[in-house]
């Protein structure tokens, strides 16, 4: 009988190979997304959720509070409290390239430290809610939360993409 | 996670320090695992998943690196194990950072609409695969031995002070510190002031240049002159070199508090006189790999005439493609290859022979003009820009908005186009020699105002992670 020989080298570049290649085919699957346009996941925030309580906001006050540039983004959706010191905002963006999604999270994660900070002497509750905050990518969209019950919000938007 | 991060450096940079120091010098084995451990979580702050691909490059890599030794020592060149580990990592690049670019470009030409989903890019990824494919090389080459320890190995690949922004570090230039650091309290001390200045220049100056330029290109038609739009392309110029540089001298500043030693990444880019020049001190880890491992390899210009400009079209090609997925960085990269053949072939002689602040006028002027195919979003909106910098449409000279961002920010800019220079520096310097307890307040003012900025302000963007 002859005897089989093993080739330990060649049987650990197939085993690399195939998990770089199940590990890549998980990350694209999840990273799909439907191209949803941003006035329909709007409506479904506002039959859903009771997003009209906040303030919808414009360019000049995404650029002052988040510091992003509208012109970079193939769209968003900004509201965010009509109270002088609530914390509770929705934003969602749609970027042109899903390499900006990292910039737009470090934007974002960069306004919650900064909340933080401002509210954290006085403020309890709202850093509590800001400490809840949901940062959430899909595809091309950015998804970010702070509110009493952002899961709601975050479970419209998953399902409405 | 930022450097220019409350989180970083209030929270992060002290526990780890603090678990680095509390370990004796002699365990350096520990040490090194802490570095590890703290890198991993820096990596996966943002994105949790992509720290399983830096994993499985840092193991894929070692593993490869001992075949292809295993096999030259037995008497077999290597090639085709080094090959393999090549495509490998140049497939996982590609697949992250390429594909939806060539997606794009397959439906523009063909007309077609080929549905793909493009995948969010891991911080980092083309510095950590350049610093794998530089090992790769070296080992190949018998430039280096290969590392023994997976630890080592997966340390230097994900060490988190030139992780996400470079340098681009050899593996062969850190090799011995991987074994055996030492720090000293002046080493330590400089480092510590290294990385302040890096972040006063990120976060006092880029982040408010940044903030100017993004107002300026918000602007609406109505609202846009000519003066403006320079100003604009001024602000950008600045502020690239403040983000990158203030990030590798931040990098730089932390090698040092752990006791490495990384190569300088910039010296004065904006004080060239010829494009040359300016590639001689601007991006340094990153030219310098392309000359070694592509320039090189290629025949350099050790060939013919035609081969020689084939070479450098090949090289700024590609480093234009490495800094984006997109034409116009492909341009911006031709762009600089066609200008460096212009000047070793055409005009470069004549050049010398000009004052010099005409030449660093000549220099200035490319490189701002090139600044504007980096920073736009694609090529249409380079051209507009470039075309109203040179009158074109029917836009004044200057109106009351100009007048308006000259008054507010004519201070940042002149402040910032000063700094640039070596003057400053060498000033500080000589300050701290003479009375050391002034440089110490200076170092303290531009930390409490970074953190202040960094609190108060929500504007943190950061150039190089698209990268």
């Amino acid at each position: 009988m002859s005897k089989i020989v093993i080739d330990h080298s060649r049987v650990t570049k197939i085993v690399l190979l195939a998990v770089l290649i199940i590990f890549l085919a998980i990350v694209y699957t999840n990273a799909n997304a439907k191209n949803v346009s941003m006035s329909k996941i709007e409506d479904q925030l506002k039959s859903k959720t009771d997003i009209t309580s906040m303030q919808r906001c414009n360019n000049r006050q995404l650029m002052q509070f988040m510091g992003l540039d509208y012109t970079n983004y193939n769209g968003y959706i900004y509201y965010k409290s009509k109270e002088a010191l609530g914390v509770d905002e929705i934003l969602i963006v749609k970027v042109k390239q899903r390499s900006d999604l990292t910039s737009v999270q470090e934007s974002v994660e960069s306004r919650i430290d900064s909340q933080i900070s401002t509210f954290e002497s006085y403020g309890p509750t709202q850093v509590s809610l800001l400490k809840n905050a949901i940062v959430y990518k899909k595809g091309k969209y950015l998804f970010y939360c702070v509110a009493k019950n952002p899961d709601k919000y975050e479970g419209v938007f998953r399902h409405a993409i | 996670m930022l450097f220019s991060s409350i989180i970083f450096l209030y929270y992060f940079l002290p526990v780890v320090l603090a678990a680095y120091f509390i370990v004796p010098k002699k365990h350096m084995k520990a040490r090194n695992i802490i570095l590890l451990i703290a890198s991993l979580i820096f990596y996966s702050w943002g994105e949790p998943v992509y720290v399983f691909l830096m994993i499985y490059s840092a193991f894929f890599n070692y593993f490869m690196a001992l075949e292809i030794y295993k096999e030259k020592r037995k008497g077999g060149s290597g090639k085709r194990n080094m090959l393999f580990t090549l495509i490998v990592n140049l497939f996982i690049l590609c697949f992250f950072k390429y594909f939806g670019f060539l997606m794009d470009t397959i439906n523009g030409i063909l007309g077609t609409n080929l549905h793909y989903t493009a995948l969010a890019l891991p911080i980092g990824i083309s510095f950590y695969t350049f610093q794998a494919l530089s090992y790769i090389l070296d080992v190949y080459h018998d430039r280096t031995k290969p590392q023994m320890s997976l630890l080592k190995f997966t340390m230097y690949l994900s060490l988190f002070p030139q992780l996400i922004a470079g340098p681009i570090v050899k593996y062969r230039d850190v090799a011995d510190q991987l074994e055996d650091r030492t720090i000293t309290l002046e080493k330590f001390g400089d480092g510590v002031v290294r990385f302040i200045f890096g972040l006063g220049k990120k976060v006092l100056l880029a982040n408010n240049l940044g903030a100017l330029h993004a107002a300026i290109l918000a602007l609406p038609d109505s609202q846009v002159s000519i003066v403006t739009y320079w100003i604009g392309m001024i602000a950008y110029t600045l502020q690239i070199y403040f983000d990158f540089s203030g990030y590798s001298d931040m990098a730089i500043g932390l090698g040092k508090m752990f006791g490495f030693e990384f190569m300088e990444n910039f010296n004065y880019p904006y004080i060239s006189k010829t494009i040359t020049e300016f590639w001689r001190r601007w991006h340094i880890s990153l030219s310098t790999w392309f000359r070694e491992y592509l320039y090189i390899p290629l025949g350099g210009n050790r060939v013919t005439v035609p081969r020689h400009l084939l070479n450098l079209m090949i090289v700024w090609s590609l480093t234009g493609l490495w800094h984006g997925a997109s034409w116009n960085f492909v341009v911006w990269g031709l762009y600089y290859g066609v200008l460096l053949i212009l000047e070793k072939y055409v005009y470069g002689a004549y050049l010398e022979k000009v004052p010099e602040w005409a030449q660093h006028v000549y220099a200035m002027l490319i490189v701002m003009i090139g600044w504007v195919f980096f920073s736009s979003t694609n090529l249409t909106v380079a051209l507009h820009y470039i075309g109203v910098l040179f009158g074109a449409g029917a836009f004044p000279l200057a109106n009351m908005q100009t007048l308006y961002l000259l008054r507010t920010n004519f201070i940042l800019l002149a402040l910032s186009a000063v700094i640039s220079t070596p003057e400053p520096l060498a000033q500080f310097k000589l300050l701290c020699k003479n009375m050391k307890i002034p440089g110490i307040i200076i170092i303290f003012v531009i930390l409490i105002l970074s953190t202040a900025y960094l609190i108060y302000s929500s504007y943190n963007p950061f150039l190089y992670f698209r990268f």
